[in-house]
């Protein structure tokens, strides 16, 4: 996408030159493509991202470079870091079905290798197409504007048929999984994956609290428990994966020097009865619906971060529930944690990577 | 209408940022207080800066331990329970620490501050530094060291700042793992008692916010009795001759690479100058660097230059990890960039992109107010008044392809320059 369209033979240089920049990420779900630039040079934006909408270059010789480039991100991330392949064999542990199963990157550097500029052309037709996309600008302009630039750069461009999404539903689990590996990394690390439900759903909110209680910042139960006062682990996170479709809950750590891999899960799995089984005192929901809060009002700060926002939460069907998402995050109950605790944190539901060094 | 996709929208130039200057307000004591109010979100950032950095330390460790320790108990109030409150406020309290200063961070909504100031003040003047949590500590910094010595691009970089400056030198000394063994408790009160003292303390405010803030703070620690602490000589020790290091990691699938060399920091004339030359080598995602060695070789995923400021040096250097067995090649490939600035004028459409690149960055680097914030922070360690952006903008706009060469002739000579390679053989 940055080495040339149709029109256009380098998408990065007449941006750079109009005092712009430029990146993009992609996870298992979407491909964000985003440009700051200065308002007054907007236009820019718009004639350059319409023109690799409308089609790219491809070329053998720039796919072949970006086959090599990616080949390195998937050396530098995966490979060449302590503990870089943990998603690479968790994910095909938690998804037997579901394309969840794969890392963004691909399953291996086979899957990068053998990519063909047919391939690329495909993917390319069939999703970067203005029916599947979503855009927002965000800045000192007005609507007005906005809808000109639009129609004017984006208009004539075929909508095409957008095709739907129909990935394949992950089968319930009902046997606990694990996975037991030995690495070249200094310390043992334990990893458990529970499956969730999906991001556009009522229980999303209380298993994103449920995280939080469990490890965000020093006050956190995990931390607390097990890196404070147990001294088991050395750091120790609570996530959901927060997916389009159904994501995974996971607690993952690394151990302290000397402890054993069963004393560890012991001390996980204590936390997580505490859960199971008690509700939460309504200071520490309080705590983390306060937390929510404050961080909302600082991403607020940032237009970038405005634009992403509305941009997902229009891809989940309104721009506008970005301004209830607090409302959501504030209804939830001491009661609500305790059902998705028990009907998540289930043996049956989990997947485990023990993670062994290899001395 | 049928549009022309082949020109581009007209370009305009790119106006300057006015940049939203602090007031300062002196507490009692003299304690230097600065607000930046700026933003349409209610919130705040209250740093509390002490001349308490890396470079002040004299063994390694010390500095950051006791840094990261501030905020694990009181007389009255343990780690958990500092922690605790703060969360409970929906407020951060984040302990930073770099080579220079030592800080201690505040984010809260404004409406919070009044209910988290109590604990912030007691935090600053009771720290008590418990046992049990310096132990947690170590032993969470140790295995991260551990960890961290299986990546190629960390131990690059320690090397390098050890190559570079020398182990003599405050910037240059690395830890070892060695160090979190012998670190002591005393240790720590020592150098909290000589380094965080009101005397070596800054306060900047940043967000929306009243007046009541300033006055809440200068209650307490405008109260504060202040003792003249003596600024410690510098003593930078003798700097090492550029060398070729190698650190080997047999089974490493990409190598490490860092290049580069002290430099002058921003308090010379050349500095913003050598910002554009940087920028034009590996400082931008256009840059030569990424443009040969990411876009036309594939050797890896990214390379970067840049040059850093710090309070008493500079240095330059290069970084990328790239396939193992392409190492030698992209090592050859980066000196020829250096020398094709060395050696030909930069075209001008280039020079005119990076120019504009370089003030487009300099925008998005001044938005809301942390950012405004930054901006002063720059200045005010270094002595330097607002003048020096001015400066900056100016060289960017007007500096000549000749001045660059002259630039990455004086300063890139690769004889200079200190090479460290991790990797497998």
């Amino acid at each position: 996408m940055f080495g040339g369209s149709v029109n256009i033979p380098d998408f990065d240089k007449p941006l750079h030159a109009v005092g712009g920049t430029s990146n993009a990420f992609t996870n298992n779900d979407i491909t964000n493509y985003y440009v700051t630039l200065p308002v007054d040079n907007l236009e820019t934006a718009f004639w350059l991202d319409s023109d690799r909408m409308l089609s790219l270059a491809f070329s053998e010789k720039s796919l072949e470079v970006q086959r090599n480039v990616v080949i390195e991100e998937f050396k530098q991330r995966y490979l060449n870091q302590p503990y870089g392949d943990v998603w690479l064999l968790l994910r095909p542990l938690a998804y037997a079905e579901h394309p969840y199963k794969w890392a963004t990157i691909g399953k291996e550097i086979k899957h990068i290798e053998d990519a063909t500029l047919q391939d690329v052309r495909d993917f390319f037709g069939t999703h970067y197409i203005p029916s599947n996309g979503i855009l927002c600008v965000a800045g000192n302009i007005t609507t007005e504007q906005i809808k000109t630039l639009s129609e004017k750069w984006f208009g004539p461009i075929p909508a095409k048929t957008r095709k739907e999404r129909k990935l394949p539903k992950e089968p319930t689990q009902t046997e606990a999984r694990s996975l037991t590996v030995k690495r070249d990394v200094p310390y043992p690390a334990f990893y458990r994956a529970w499956h969730m439900d999906k991001r556009d759903s009522e229980s999303f909110y209380a298993c994103d609290l449920m995280s939080d209680i469990l490890s965000r910042g020093k006050s956190s139960r995990l931390y607390d428990q097990l890196v404070r006062e147990k001294k088991l682990f050395s750091e120790i996170n609570a996530f959901i994966t927060g997916d389009l479709d159904e994501g995974l809950f996971v607690v993952s750590g690394k151990l302290n020097e000397g402890v054993k891999m069963e004393d560890a899960e012991t001390g996980v799995e204590l936390a997580l009865d505490e859960l199971r089984t008690t509700l939460i005192p309504e200071n520490e929901l309080e705590k983390v619906k306060n937390k929510v809060e404050t961080t909302k009002a600082f991403n607020d700060m940032s237009v970038l971060d405005k634009a992403m926002e509305l941009c997902y939460f229009e891809l989940l069907g309104d721009a506008n529930r970005v301004n209830h998402e607090i409302d959501r995050y504030k209804k939830v109950t001491a009661a609500d944690i305790l059902k998705v605790a028990q009907s998540i944190l289930r043996k049956e539901n989990s997947s485990t990577l023990y993670y062994y060094p290899n001395h | 209408m049928q549009i022309d996709r082949t020109i581009a929208p007209e370009a305009h130039a790119i106006k300057n940022v006015q940049l939203i200057r602090p007031q300062t307000q002196v507490l009692s004591n003299g304690i230097p207080f600065f607000a930046l109010r700026a933003g349409s979100q209610q919130v705040l950032r209250l740093e509390f800066i002490f001349d308490a950095g890396i470079r002040k330390q004299n063994r390694s460790l010390i500095a950051s331990i006791t840094n990261a320790m501030l905020v694990e108990g009181t007389p009255t109030k343990t780690a958990q329970q500092i922690a605790e409150m703060f969360d409970y406020y929906g407020a951060f309290i984040q302990p930073e620490i770099d080579n220079d200063r030592a800080s201690l961070t505040l984010h809260c909504l404004t409406s919070s501050f009044a209910k988290v100031f109590p604990l912030l003040k007691e935090i600053l003047e009771e720290a008590t530094f418990p046992e049990k949590e310096l132990k947690t500590n170590l032993d969470k910094g140790r295995q991260q060291f551990v960890v961290n010595q299986s990546k190629v691009d960390y131990l690059a970089r320690q090397r390098f700042m050890e190559a570079v400056f020398g182990m003599e030198n405050p910037y240059g000394r690395q830890t070892r793992e060695a160090d979190f063994n012998t670190l002591s408790r005393a240790a720590l009160l020592d150098f909290h008692a000589e380094n965080y003292q009101a005397s070596g303390l800054t306060i900047i405010a940043s967000g929306q916010f009243g007046d009541d803030i300033r006055e809440i703070i200068d209650n307490s620690i405008g109260q504060w009795s202040i003792s003249g602490s003596v600024e410690k000589n510098w003593t930078p020790g003798e700097y090492p001759a550029p060398t070729k290091l190698f650190i080997e990691k047999p089974d490493a699938i990409q190598s490490g690479i860092r290049i580069g060399r002290r430099m002058v920091n921003k308090t010379h004339a050349d500095f913003a100058g050598l910002q554009v030359l940087n920028t034009a080598l590996g400082g931008y995602f256009g840059s030569r660097l990424m443009a040969n060695i990411r876009e036309d070789k594939g050797y890896t995923y990214g390379i970067g230059s840049a040059v850093v400021s710090l309070e008493k040096e500079g240095y330059f250097f290069i970084a990328t990890e790239v396939g193992a067995d392409v190492a030698k090649d992209a090592v050859a490939e980066i000196y020829k960039e250096i020398q094709l600035l060395r050696e030909k004028t930069i075209p001008v459409e280039e020079l005119q992109m990076v120019k504009n690149y370089m003030l487009g960055s300099f925008l998005r680097n001044s938005d809301g107010p942390f950012a405004m914030a930054d901006r002063f922070k720059a200045l005010h360690f270094y002595g330097l008044d607002y003048s020096h952006y001015d400066r900056f903008l100016n060289t960017v706009n007007t500096i000549t392809a000749q001045e660059i060469k002259d630039l990455a002739i004086k300063y890139l000579n690769p004889g200079d320059m200190t090479e460290i390679l991790a990797g497998k053989s």
